[in-house]
């Protein structure tokens, strides 16, 4: 290596532990993992706070402050998924898949212990591989241009037939329909409205927050409300003490697996437009895919489903500074913000960072390392007691995570659209759940089809059609292929040829069938619309709109003519349901709908009550009335409960975050109650 | 009596000077312990933000009362939204102060604006900042100078119809002759940045010239690209430069050019609703003139490469009128420009 790098590495580290900084680095992390614990509030509400204190610092400790938020919000992120199949961000959804059925059958702290140890690990491995590349990364990045991220893009997408786990037709219907919400919002080529019905909100597009905590987290907490029972049943015993150790020996067991994820996170994170929420996914999928006997266990409670998803997640921090420093293309919306923080220190991103500036680079390189160290540590240290929040009783659990969802949603964009959009998705998400519909490949989709679109414009208008010849294009490509075929053959292979089609039944209209058909309905109706649009705006649409009322349909008749029940179930032995086992399937029918109706009904309660009064008020009047009408609870408890987490509501997200809450119309009518916060 | 009369007559003075101190105070009593909010159109770190920022930290001095003054981004629709809540939402009592979006004016005018909007009706407290946009082509490119486009195909990257690096492009293609070329769908500039570094657009269009600070400072120091042109205001470090609207060869075209210029004296402006109480207005305006001439604040501009050259509240409005009141002919004209 230069010895001009390796001092500069040298000298960055001896300034990053000058006391001074490491104190304001280790309040980063803890800020970090503060809000990375609340499930739906994430690090770029947290920096934006910071943004404006940090021009008064130099730039080192500046960076150690954002960078440790920034590094350490996805430690404490699976923190909720795991105990309550709740993402603490769009990061740490597929973590739920396994980290979850771990703390079901009790061992959330073996979970938790592994999740903690695969962050630590992939950060250090993300900041490392940043550190030893920074110096050579740029002439290879100058070389990667609009037709190879597309091609990496589709790459990506082709991930969706192994997450759509057994149900492939549903997994491209539920793929398709992604790309089409993707789509929402101005077209970039010729700037027509695309499906934003008229409003402002979807102006920008759908925001990723509320679509997927109601995708991933309000099916979870839906479920909870059903089953009426704590996650942990109270008769089985948690390994609280005993688990964390065994979760860190489980990431020695398995350390390939995480520097593979690590890999696949720091190389992905680089990426503009792939953001975490993809990145977990496309690292659970390829522990799926190259694990041994992972088609049978993964989504049961496998702990290396945990370390492939976490792993991924901290490594890309190190991957997405990137683009940031070299380029000054943000990957990530936190990165977008540090990238202001260059701008008041006069730093310019480019070859000047790598170069004349590469001491505060590579500051920022030990800030990601030793964020991670402190992060995990603090967890190591504090959380092994929270596993025991599984034991809790739903009454005491909902009203409290249901509050903090509402207000994570509404971080999205901070209008009320976030909230319509949180409940619309929390339906579809729980339909989807309890039909077995895959979720991940919706979010895939969603994420991947605008840079898919983007990128394809992009090398279509430079280039011709001459950019399919672009080597590192067929190489992505043929890995594409590869990825799509392999499985497809092992399951033709497997089934025998031919097999599915001997095996229909006689029609039986049921509510499976009824999903995709009314899917299918929405489609022709979002089809319907595309036909005033120009070319430009509605081909992509189009295609992948047909695309979706065609696998619609296919799969709305593969439900009809499915066979009745003493049908032999049929190769499904060998793949997983790509989702967390039900844990109401014992539940009659109508019991489930009465119950989830009442669950949304809820919800809608909680929406209408803050229109009228606002949202501080409501969350003590939710909390109260969740907790007498469905638990009985006593008032002993509701009250000082209520109060707690109100107080705690309004300190967080009134006094320090200063969230512009939206005028109810008590205030409206009477201004005189606007002294109370949020009316 | 004398003395009855002469102590009424004290009173009475003393009442009347009360009243007429209270009535020059009113905006200072309205404002005292008060908090304003000033709305930004963009994210949290871009250089809106910066600028917004800037101001916010000097600004509550100046006002009569003393506020204080916390920053709200509101980014979304191309600042649309923040423009819709500043005119149609917020309440009109002063208390919400907006920087908003350089292109609204001409956003108007081109009839894009899809909220009930008029720039000209809100009540401007002024522009911290003219500013200066350019053309640049990278000294790969054979072209050198604007005549060569005239000659040359120069590829350019934009993010979509309506944004600067595809408008300058198009007009310049219909006024002047050239042929650029618009490859739209980059995510913003820093993507076109990016395309222009590795060689995939020649040019970029529309981006704002820093005197002394970012990266196309950077790359005109090392040589690495030309500067075709200047746009807006000219710019002391860029010398004899042409600006756009030299460059016009009749008085439309010069109209249409002055009118696609605009962005760049609107630059980052700030606005408060347009039904806040004329003494309010002229209250806020003393202090944000003030405020821009303060010491203080100039030192933390420089700190921060902050130009600051302010246009004052009704130079800007007077401007964005004008703007308006351009002929139905040209403003057809102006549209066809850019339909894509």
């Amino acid at each position: 290596m230069d010895p001009t790098v390796l001092s500069a590495a040298g000298h960055a580290l001896l300034v990053i532990v000058d006391p001074h900084r490491l104190f304001y680095l280790f309040a980063g992390v803890c800020m970090g993992l503060s809000l990375g614990i609340l499930p739906g509030i994430g690090g770029v509400a947290g920096t934006a706070l910071l943004l404006p204190f940090t021009y008064t610092l130099d730039p080192p400790t500046a960076f150690a402050l954002l960078l440790g938020l920034g590094a350490s919000v996805t430690t404490a992120d699976p923190i909720t998924a795991i105990l309550f199949g709740v993402p603490g961000h769009a990061a740490s959804a597929a973590t739920t898949l396994d980290g979850y059925p771990l703390t079901q059958q009790g061992f959330a702290g073996r979970a938790l212990g592994a999740s903690y140890m695969a962050a630590l690990i992939g950060g250090l491995f993300g900041a490392a591989l940043l550190g030893l590349t920074l110096p050579v990364l740029r002439p290879i990045m100058l070389r990667i241009g609009s037709p190879e991220l597309l091609a990496l893009s589709v790459f990506g997408m082709s991930m969706v037939a192994v997450l759509s786990g057994n149900a492939p037709l549903r997994g491209l219907t539920a793929a398709c329909f992604g790309v089409m919400l993707s789509m929402i919002g101005t077209d970039p080529q010729t700037g027509t409205p695309r499906w934003t019905l008229d409003s402002l909100y979807l102006f920008d597009g759908l925001p990723l927050v509320p679509l997927t905590l109601g995708i991933f987290a309000l099916p979870e907490l839906c479920d909870l409300a059903i089953s009426r029972t704590p996650v942990v049943a109270g008769d089985k015993r948690l390994d609280t003490k005993t688990g964390m150790l065994l979760g860190v020996n489980d990431c020695f067991t398995h350390w390939f697996l995480i520097l593979r994820c690590s890999w696949l996170g720091a190389m992905l994170g680089a990426v503009p437009g792939i953001g975490a929420s993809v990145i977990d996914w496309m690292s659970y999928g390829h522990a799926l895919r190259t694990e041994k006997g992972a088609r049978q266990s993964f989504g049961k409670g496998d702990i290396r489903g945990v370390i492939a998803a976490e792993s991924a997640t901290n490594a890309r921090e190190g991957g997405a500074l990137v683009p940031t420093v070299a380029f000054g293309v943000p990957a990530s919306a936190g990165m977008a913000m540090l990238l202001g923080a260059f701008l008041m220190h006069g730093l310019v991103p480019g070859p000047e960072m790598l170069d004349k500036n590469l001491d505060v680079t590579y500051t920022m390189v030990w800030s990601i390392a030793i964020a991670n160290i402190l992060g995990s540590g603090l967890c190591f240290l504090f959380s092994g007691q929270l596993a025991k929040l599984a034991t809790l009783r739903h009454t005491v659990i909902l009203p409290c995570v249901l509050s903090l969802i509402f207000i994570g949603a509404f971080e999205g964009t901070r209008q009320w659209g976030d909230l319509y959009s949180l409940l619309c998705f929390g339906v579809l998400g729980w339909s989807m759940k309890q039909l077995r519909w895959p979720r991940p490949p919706l979010v895939l989709g969603f994420i991947l089809g605008k840079v898919v679109e983007r990128y394809l414009f992009i090398s279509i208008q430079r280039y011709g059609s001459i950019w399919m010849l672009r080597p590192g294009v067929i190489l992505l490509f043929a890995l594409t292929l590869v990825s799509l075929l392999r499985p497809m053959v092992r399951d033709l292979r497997a089934r025998g040829w031919g097999a599915t089609v001997a095996s229909l039944g006689r029609p039986r209209l049921t509510p499976r069938a009824l999903f995709p058909a009314a899917l299918a309905l929405l489609f022709a109706a979002m089809l319907a619309q595309t036909a005033s649009w120009e070319t430009e705006a509605k081909i992509v649409p189009l295609i992948v709109g047909c695309g979706a009322l065609l696998f619609g349909l296919l799969a709305a008749g593969a439900e009809l003519w499915r066979p009745g029940e003493g049908a032999p179930a049929q190769a499904q032995s060998d793949t997983i349901h790509m989702d967390i086992a039900s844990r109401i399937a014992h539940l009659p029918t109508a019991t489930k709908f009465l119950r989830g109706g009442t669950f949304f009904g809820w919800l809608g309660a909680f929406l209408v009550s803050m229109a009228a009064i606002g949202l501080i008020p409501t969350v003590p009047i939710f909390i109260v009335a969740y907790m007498r009408i469905e638990g009985r609870e006593r008032w002993t408890l509701v009250l000082p409960f209520a109060t707690a987490m109100t107080l705690f509501i309004y300190g967080l997200f009134d006094r320090i975050l200063a969230i512009p809450w939206p005028p109810s119309l008590i205030g409206t009518a009477l201004p005189l109650l606007k002294a109370i916060p949020s009316v | 009596m004398v003395r009855g009369i002469c102590f009424v007559l004290a009173v009475l003075t003393v009442l009347a000077a009360l009243a007429g101190g209270a009535r020059a105070d009113a905006v200072a009593d309205f404002y005292a312990g008060k908090q304003v909010t000033l709305i930004v159109a963009t994210p949290p770190g871009g250089p809106y933000d910066l600028n917004a920022r800037l101001l916010a930290s000097h600004l509550a001095r100046h006002i009569p009362g003393h506020p204080a003054i916390v920053v709200q981004n509101m980014q979304g629709a191309s600042g649309m939204l923040a423009a819709n809540y500043l005119a149609n939402r917020a309440p009109q009592d002063g208390t919400v102060i907006a920087n908003l979006h350089n292109m609204l004016p001409l956003a108007k005018v081109l009839g894009r604006l899809t909220v009930d909007v008029d720039p000209a009706a809100l009540n401007w407290l002024g522009n911290m900042t003219r500013e200066t946009g350019d053309v640049v082509v990278s000294a790969r490119s054979p072209v050198k100078t604007i005549d060569d486009a005239k000659r040359d195909e120069v590829i350019i990257g934009a993010e979509s119809p309506l944004a600067l690096a595809s408008v300058y492009p198009h007009v310049m293609n219909r006024v002047l002759g050239t042929k650029f070329r618009v490859v739209l769908g980059y995510a913003g500039f820093a993507d076109i940045q990016n395309a222009f570094e590795r060689g995939e657009v020649d040019g970029i269009a529309g981006d704002t010239w820093y005197a002394g600070a970012g990266p196309q400072y950077q790359w005109y120091k090392a040589g690495t690209i030309r500067i075709l042109l200047q746009i807006g205001n000219k710019s002391p470090d860029l010398g004899d430069l042409p600006l756009l609207t030299d460059l016009a060869s009749n008085d439309d075209d010069r109209r249409l050019l002055e009118l696609f210029s605009s962005p760049y004296t609107v630059g980052k402006p700030t606005a408060v609703g347009p039904h806040v109480p004329p003494d309010r207005v002229a209250a806020l305006r003393q202090a944000y003139d003030a405020t821009l001439a303060d010491p203080a604040l100039l030192a933390d501009a420089a700190k921060l490469g902050i130009t600051i050259a302010p246009v004052s509240g009704a130079e800007l409005t007077a401007f964005i009128r004008q703007l308006e009141a351009l002929p139905e002919a040209l403003v057809i004209w102006a549209r066809a420009t850019i339909a894509p």
